[in-house]
């Protein structure tokens, strides 16, 4: 096999491995922090904050792992949290042969990528749960889901791009 | 990859998510319905206990994929707990969130760069199993899943004492994350076997 498949064969293994090794230590968190304290301080707050800053009239309110006002409802559970998707980057850039200072580098800009992403996203879900509903379903469960995915991959072959000459030399 | 045929395969990819979001859109339901007798047969393998017709249905406002399940047998979830043979058990997914999968995996295998003709007919050979692997691998525990899920809510609340079946921690899995990391897993595989093909010549 060439030497090229290996080290792709090597990525895909380590990939599933952090992942799964993320996923597990994820599921380890009680349902109540993550509602009670990471979603409220780190999601919900900030999300209704955003949304009062675009719209002051939506008067989006915090309540727990609840984003509400007087026109939508919004409940933040596991998987809507942008965790699965912070997984991935964090598999993705330690399964790839990259030095330590870029791994560092991609794991911080991945992960305020992914929670950039995911505040536009919550936010986004907001306005049309608020004024145009009919589109939710389709945008929340088909499109934005893998839109994301789309754009942080592309993201991350920029990264790769950085660390491919530093992948090369330590060969 | 050379760094200029990294940045390049950006916008392709970005184009591929956009044609085949919107070929999912238009086609998805008639893809899904095509591949029925698979997936019936899977959930066969996957859930012997259960039984019941698949059904594509409406589902306020979405079209669903519905499995119309009921215990094929007595289903004993505790010492004391057993849920009767008949006992429907209805479970349904949108196709739209079942057609992630599929559109995370193309998108990769038709957005990224091939160097030779000949490995773009490779790539596409081995990308249609592939496709069939992710929809099988996903959907039919996406049903079983939720099934299960409620079974072990229905233990959980009398106190049985149910190890949560190995269907329910896939589905999760997948829920969680894993119906994007397993489409890009395969489609990188299926490119290093597309150009390992390429080696070999």
């Amino acid at each position: 096999m060439a030497p090229s498949s290996w080290s792709g064969l090597r990525f895909v293994l380590l990939l599933m491995v952090c992942y799964l090794v993320c996923e597990y230590a994820y599921q380890q968190v009680p349902d109540a922090v993550l509602r009670d304290s990471v979603y409220l301080h780190g999601f919900v707050r900030p999300a209704a904050t955003v949304v009062n800053l675009i719209a002051p009239a939506e008067q989006a309110i915090a309540d727990g792992n609840l984003l509400r006002s007087p026109r939508a409802l919004l409940e933040i559970v596991r998987g809507c949290d942008g965790s699965g998707v912070l997984f991935l980057v964090i598999a993705a850039v330690l399964a790839f042969p990259a030095r330590w200072p870029l791994r560092a580098l991609g794991l911080l800009g991945g992960a305020l990528l992914v929670y950039g992403l995911n505040m536009v996203r919550l936010v986004g879900l907001y306005f049309v749960a608020a004024y145009h509903g009919g589109w939710f379903p389709l945008l929340h469960t088909y499109l934005v889901p893998s839109l994301v995915i789309v754009v942080v991959v592309i993201c991350y072959m920029q990264w790769v791009a950085l660390a491919v000459p530093n992948a090369d030399a330590g060969r | 990859m050379q760094v200029a045929e990294l940045r390049g395969a950006s916008w392709r990819l970005l184009l591929a998510w956009v044609a085949l979001s919107l070929l999912g859109y238009v086609a998805g339901e008639r893809l899904i319905a095509l591949l029925r007798p698979a997936l019936a047969v899977t959930l066969q393998q996957i859930a012997p206990a259960l039984t019941g017709p698949l059904d594509l249905t409406d589902h306020r406002g979405e079209r669903h994929l519905r499995f119309n399940a009921q215990a094929a047998q007595a289903l004993t979830l505790g010492a004391d707990l057993v849920v009767p043979a008949g006992q429907p058990l209805p479970a349904s997914a949108s196709i739209a969130h079942l057609l992630v999968p599929l559109v995370m995996l193309g998108t990769a295998l038709t957005g990224w760069p091939t160097r030779h003709r000949a490995e773009r007919w490779r790539r596409a050979l081995w990308g249609l199993p592939a496709m069939l692997f992710i929809l099988l691998a996903t959907a039919p525990a996406q049903l079983v899943g939720l099934i299960e899920m409620s079974l072990q809510t229905y233990a959980d609340g009398h106190g049985a004492d149910r190890s949560p079946p190995l269907v329910l921690g896939w589905m999760l899995l997948l829920e969680g994350g894993g119906r994007w990391v397993l489409p890009i897993a395969v489609a990188v595989l299926v490119i290093l076997a597309a150009r390992a093909g390429q080696g070999r010549r």
